[in-house]
């Protein structure tokens, strides 16, 4: 039936499977530890040829000269505010929806349960120049609003998607009974449903932080340039012609990954159950 | 501020802390909120609605729209011109080549992702020591931001000092250094690899969630049956994943498709359109010739593409929902 199917030999060894996860893993980190050692380095070291693993003579030259030609911490502090304002609004209001759509029973239910999956059908770049436009009518081109108002529909659909499964495997006989103890629909929701999902909320909520943090074509399009620009479009303008100053990219890439990385750090074991599993339902 | 803003939170408000308020309002006031209480899964719709119609259902409409005028942000005014967009895409083979990019580009990544997730899973599931530090390790990709991705791609596959070129001439794989992202022949599958190694992660996690949820039972009595370990992967495994396989695929589809982000800032297209999908052709045209009504057309076209693509899908996988 297979090609191994009769060939037991074929069975994989143990060492087998750690030199394959050895080799992704290598090809997975590589990057980060290249991004990392790269930062350290002078000018001239990141363009020797062929390169050294590690920074011959570690110097954070790279860093202080990031810090002092542009006000990094600005930038960062401007992602950091779209990125949470934006992921709370979002997951509240996905959380709203899917508690609804997981609910109850009105007709066009399932419709609209399709079309907010259908949202994320839609190519950002055919979002772009229109949300543009619709912006600009608000006055809302250049602001962080603007920017925050587009991020929530970023990962507004995945979330409501995700969490309606989430809400579905509640027993409704837990919501039932503190209704008959006079609780109004609201408390239910808010004290006994939404703490039962806390673990796809955790994992919703990371999801559309790393979305909103790392996100580029809306603010590129949305915030331009200026003080209010965020890290991603920020690096982006760092981005010269032919000749790259690598190991300054490398090190305002660094401080621009920390938040990630810490959080990643934090969070992965839940993430790993609850976004997962999610996923999955959905 | 802006009061549409506003009005788009209003009702998370009203449905708010105000009604569970059992602490002795006036009357009318109760009767208010308790009218309001029972509607409550209705009013939760509206705040992500309003929003998901501000940011999408409208810039649809009008991309629709506009879709069918000769709107150019160089000059003011619009008329209809019927499917003269359409026209002139279709018979732009600029177009039509950017279409296939887009295909090879998205099969090979979307594969690509999904057979290394699918043998990291397979192998975490195998492993007991150090099963937590690898899985860290091996989700590192997805912390990566799409621009720090293109740096630090930008830099390894680099011409003149990336160390893909060095350990390359050193295994004497290649006699000079290759501009992997410069030279028409390697931009496109460059830009690949970066998306496979960026997407693999999420498969995997998925799918591991996915292994965990089979009943161990099944595999304890393959084994009494003497079954080998890859027969009670393609037997037993797979088929179990499929509902899962089936989602992650779709969704990993029209994500890759729709990409613009990795292509744009690896290569920007080039050389010479040598990697120009779909989505960087479009916005080639509307934001860098300022044709936004032929843009919109091409944006309709890749719309009528994943749409197609989804429904066969949810015909597919008939809905899990539709059980319930």
């Amino acid at each position: 039936m297979t090609p191994f199917g009769s060939a037991p030999g074929l069975r994989p060894t143990k060492l087998g499977v750690y030199l394959f996860l050895s080799v992704l893993a290598v090809f997975a980190a590589f990057p980060l530890f290249w991004m990392v050692s790269t930062s350290f380095k002078t000018y001239e070291e990141a363009y020797r040829f062929p390169p050294t693993l590690l920074p011959r003579h570690p110097s954070t030259g790279a860093y202080s000269s990031v810090f002092d030609t542009a006000d990094l911490a600005t930038f960062a502090m401007n992602s950091l505010l779209v990125a949470l304002v934006a992921t709370l609004a979002g997951t509240l209001f996905a959380a709203m929806a899917g508690y609804s759509l997981a609910r109850s029973r009105f007709r066009g239910r399932r419709l609209l349960l399709r079309s907010t999956l259908l949202a994320y059908i839609f190519p950002q770049i055919l979002l772009v120049i229109p949300l543009f436009e619709v912006l600009a009518k608000l006055d809302l081109v250049n602001t962080h609003l603007g920017l925050i108002l587009a991020y929530v529909t970023l990962s507004f659909p995945f979330s409501t998607w995700m969490l309606t499964a989430y809400f579905r495997t509640v027993p409704i006989d837990i919501e039932e009974a503190a209704k008959v103890d006079g609780a109004s629909n609201l408390r239910v929701f808010w004290q006994i449903t939404l703490p039962l999902v806390a673990p796809g909320l955790v994992a919703v909520t990371v999801f559309a932080f790393i979305n909103t943090w790392t996100e580029f074509l809306y603010s590129f399009i949305i915030l331009g340039g200026g003080d209010g620009r965020t890290l991603s479009v920020f690096l982006y303008s760092l981005l010269g012609g032919e000749s790259q100053q690598w190991e300054l990219l490398m090190a305002a890439s660094t401080v621009a990954m920390l938040p990630m990385i810490i959080l990643f750090m934090a969070v992965q074991r839940r993430m790993a159950s609850g976004l997962a599993s999610g996923a999955v339902k959905g | 501020m802006s009061n549409r803003a506003l009005v788009a939170e209003a009702p998370a408000r009203r449905g708010g802390p105000g009604r569970a308020g059992d602490d002795g309002p006036p009357r009318l006031l109760r009767r208010v909120a308790g009218a309001l209480d029972r509607k409550l899964t209705v009013l939760f719709l509206l705040p992500g609605m309003l929003c998901l119609a501000l940011v999408i259902l409208y810039p649809l409409g009008y991309n629709v729209w506009t879709s069918f005028t000769d709107k150019n942000l160089q000059f003011p005014g619009d008329k209809l011109i019927g499917f003269g967009n359409y026209v002139s895409i279709l018979a732009d083979s600029r177009f039509w080549n950017a279409a296939l990019r887009s295909v090879s580009w998205t099969v090979a990544s979307v594969l690509g992702q999904f057979a290394i997730g699918l043998l990291a899973a397979l192998a975490l599931e195998r492993v007991t020591r150090g099963r937590t530090v690898l899985r860290v390790i091996l989700i590192v990709p997805w912390t990566f931001s799409p621009i720090v991705m293109a740096f630090v791609w930008r830099y390894m596959l680099d011409g003149l000092g990336g160390v893909l070129n060095a350990v390359l001439l050193e295994l004497h794989l290649i006699d000079k250094s290759v501009a992997f992202f410069g030279e028409a022949g390697t931009a496109l599958p460059s830009a690949t690899l970066v998306n496979i190694w960026f997407g693999y992660p999420f498969m995997m996690l998925a799918l591991v969630a996915g292994i965990q949820a089979i009943p161990r039972e099944l595999y304890e009595a393959a084994v009494v049956d003497g079954a080998s370990y890859w027969r009670t992967v393609f037997s037993i495994t797979l088929p179990a994943l499929r509902p899962i396989v089936g989602t992650l695929i779709v969704l990993r589809t029209i994500w890759v498709f729709n990409n613009f982000d990795i292509i744009y800032l690896t290569t920007g297209g080039g050389p010479r359109d040598a990697s120009t999908t779909l989505p960087v052709y479009a916005f080639n045209v509307g934001w860098n010739n300022f044709d936004v009504g032929r843009m919109a057309a091409v944006a309709v076209v890749m719309t009528i593409v994943l749409l197609a693509v989804t429904a066969v899908y949810m015909r597919l996988l008939r809905f899990e929902e539709e059980r319930t």
